[in-house]
């Protein structure tokens, strides 16, 4: 029996429920057929937006949402998406598809999005080909409540009352598509970008500066040097590469496993990221938004590759769940993180096609996790055995715990062995719990995943082997799973 | 005189996307005989996407397939919202 101790009195830091966030971009079908269909689409929607997708959203409560992009981010010229909407111009997407964008979604129709869905918004500027004018009069367009140009404009568009904008982002990648800048230049060209986003009539924003690519700790280093001060999040980016084979469901075990190991990456980088952090920020004021971040497979056979539309199987499951217990655990200064991207592009949470609609399996993961939205980290001590593929070897299991307002504690569990389960023992310190209960998420196979002609291949089922005595827990995990365990 | 190939951009003006038009083909052949569309309902899937809105730059917005790969798999059908425009029971002035 492997065992684990859990302290249930001793909380650690808040988890910010922005961790499970999302983002969305003017890339394939994520806002246009994802969110987006018209109000005159035969598809059931509110407002234009698909009702099946804004119902899967809310049921995994998400909580943020990024837009417009990306590298979009830095070509979207914001006037371009208001008014009326016939009168918008239509320009190609350069970045992605090649396909005519006509700025139906736009600033108004994005509010709206996360007014029906209940979340957060959380705006990408453009540094890279825009004006600090036009960042500093999108902020006034959204947000003011008083006399001015932007304000006037935004009534005559329809909507009097300004919107909250909780976070900004000023550029995006900007050591890339965002501009090729270095961190000398760009740390520079924040400071005079970020001077202009303003809190207009009480709202206030959250500035998050364009942060490091995966290992740069030389763009941490500058940033956090030469404008710490004046950045409330610094961004990062990371995604999953498949190991040996790009291919989202066609991969064998040793596929499985390499990309898995891969995947605990964002530990060590987050580790060495905040290491820089602290030594400009000790206080953790700044926080760490990582803001793109999934697997990146090759494209589904026979579609557009600048859609970026891949499948979605129990691997990426897997991938979610190691990444919220790292997040979870680094939750003192991660505190925002975004899947890219909600819908139809890379890692997603929803797939459409036509007027269907399926949840993958990174969907229910997401719903696992939704325990622990707020609530306090606990330390959580526990030795994994390896699991082994060849020479090589990583730990078989992954275990987060937190404790919620209403007192209940809340693991989550991974078992990463394609091929076998594990039994676990946990003792259960300072606080007595009387009932345990949970689900677990996994399938008969490694690459199983959910199609429009079989949806449910790939859901959650309760978790039969889990039982409480005497403050210490037992569970019998399946190989290749995910699961959640509920104390109370 | 032999018709030409439709462009698989916007599958009718004649001018053909020859990268594409090569993946397209490659694609065919590498079904199986029973998977892939005979020729002659190849085509008619091709005319009725070319009249659809759905399609921009040879690529389906309902599922972002290349129309030329998705109408090539006998078992795919189309995935316009307001029905299926494949299908030979439903004619495309009876769907939205």
């Amino acid at each position: 029996m492997n065992k684990f101790i859990i302290s249930a009195d001793t909380t650690l830091s808040l988890i910010d429920k922005n961790i499970y966030g999302h983002f969305s971009e003017h890339l394939g079908r994520c806002i246009y057929q994802g969110f987006y269909v018209g109000e005159d689409s035969p598809i059931p929607n509110t407002d234009g937006m698909r009702n099946d997708a804004l119902e899967a959203l809310r049921g995994i409560k998400i909580p943020v949402l990024r837009w417009p992009g990306g590298c979009f981010a830095d070509e979207y010229h914001w006037t371009d998406g208001i008014g009326p909407r016939q009168s918008r111009k239509k320009m190609i997407n350069t970045h992605w598809g090649g396909v005519v964008e006509d700025n139906s979604f736009g600033t108004h129709e994005f509010f709206r999005l996360c007014e029906l869905l209940g979340c957060e918004a959380y705006i990408c500027g453009n540094v890279g080909s825009g004006t600090v004018r036009e960042m500093q009069e999108w902020v006034e367009y959204i947000t003011f409540d008083g006399v001015s140009p932007m304000s006037a404009l935004r009534t005559e568009n329809g909507r009097e009352k300004p919107w909250r904008l909780k976070y900004f982002g000023v550029g995006n990648e900007n050591w890339g598509c965002g501009g090729n800048m270095t961190p000398e230049y760009y740390a520079n060209e924040y400071r005079r970008y970020a001077t202009y986003v303003r809190n207009f009539s009480g709202n206030v924003i959250e500035k998050i500066a364009c942060g490091p690519n995966v290992d740069d700790c030389r763009w941490t280093e500058v940033l956090m040097r030469e404008a710490a001060w004046m950045m409330d999040g610094l961004s990062l980016h990371y995604y999953t590469p498949p190991m040996f084979n790009r291919s989202a469901t066609d991969f064998d075990e040793r596929t499985w496993f390499y990309t898995l190991r891969e995947t605990r990456r964002m530990d060590e980088l987050i580790t060495r990221h905040s290491t820089i952090m602290d030594k400009y920020d000790p206080s953790r004021r700044v926080f760490l938004a990582v803001d793109e971040w999934g697997i990146w497979c090759d494209v589904e056979p026979g579609t557009n590759p600048g859609f970026l539309y891949q499948q979605n199987s129990l691997r990426d499951a897997l991938i979610a769940a190691l990444n919220f217990n790292i997040f979870n655990r680094h939750s003192a200064r991660v505190r925002m993180a975004n899947i890219a991207q909600t819908a139809n592009v890379l890692q997603s949470v929803i797939l459409t096609e036509g007027d269907k609609t399926l949840l993958t399996p990174t969907w229910h993961a997401f719903r696992l996790y939704t325990v622990h939205h707020g609530a306090s980290l606990l330390p959580v001590s526990f030795s994994s055995p390896e699991y082994r593929f060849g020479d090589d070897s990583t730990a078989q299991a992954d275990i987060c715990a937190s404790v919620d307002s209403k007192g209940e504690l809340n693991i989550t569990l991974v078992n990463l062995d394609a091929n076998n389960p594990i039994e676990l023992s946990g003792e259960i310190r300072g606080r007595d719990y009387g009932k345990a209960e949970g689900e677990v998420l996994t399938s008969s196979r490694i690459n199983d995943c959910n199609t429009f002609e079989n949806p449910e291949t790939v859901k959650t089922v309760p978790l039969e082997d889990v039982k409480i005595k005497d403050g210490i827990l037992t569970v019998r995990l399946p190989s290749k799973c995910v699961a959640r365990i509920t104390l109370s | 005189m032999t018709a030409r190939a439709p462009c698989p951009r916007c599958l009718r003006t004649g001018q053909e996307d020859a990268e594409l038009s090569k993946a397209i083909r490659l694609y065919r052949e590498a079904l199986d005989g029973d998977t892939r569309c005979g020729e002659g309902e190849y085509s008619r899937r091709l005319e009725i996407c070319g009249d659809c809105e759905g399609m921009v730059n040879a690529t389906c917005v309902h599922c972002g397939c290349y129309i030329g790969m998705r109408a090539a798999v006998t078992a795919k059908r189309c995935p316009h919202p307001g029905g299926d425009r494949w299908r030979p029971s439903v004619k495309k002035d009876t769907v939205a």
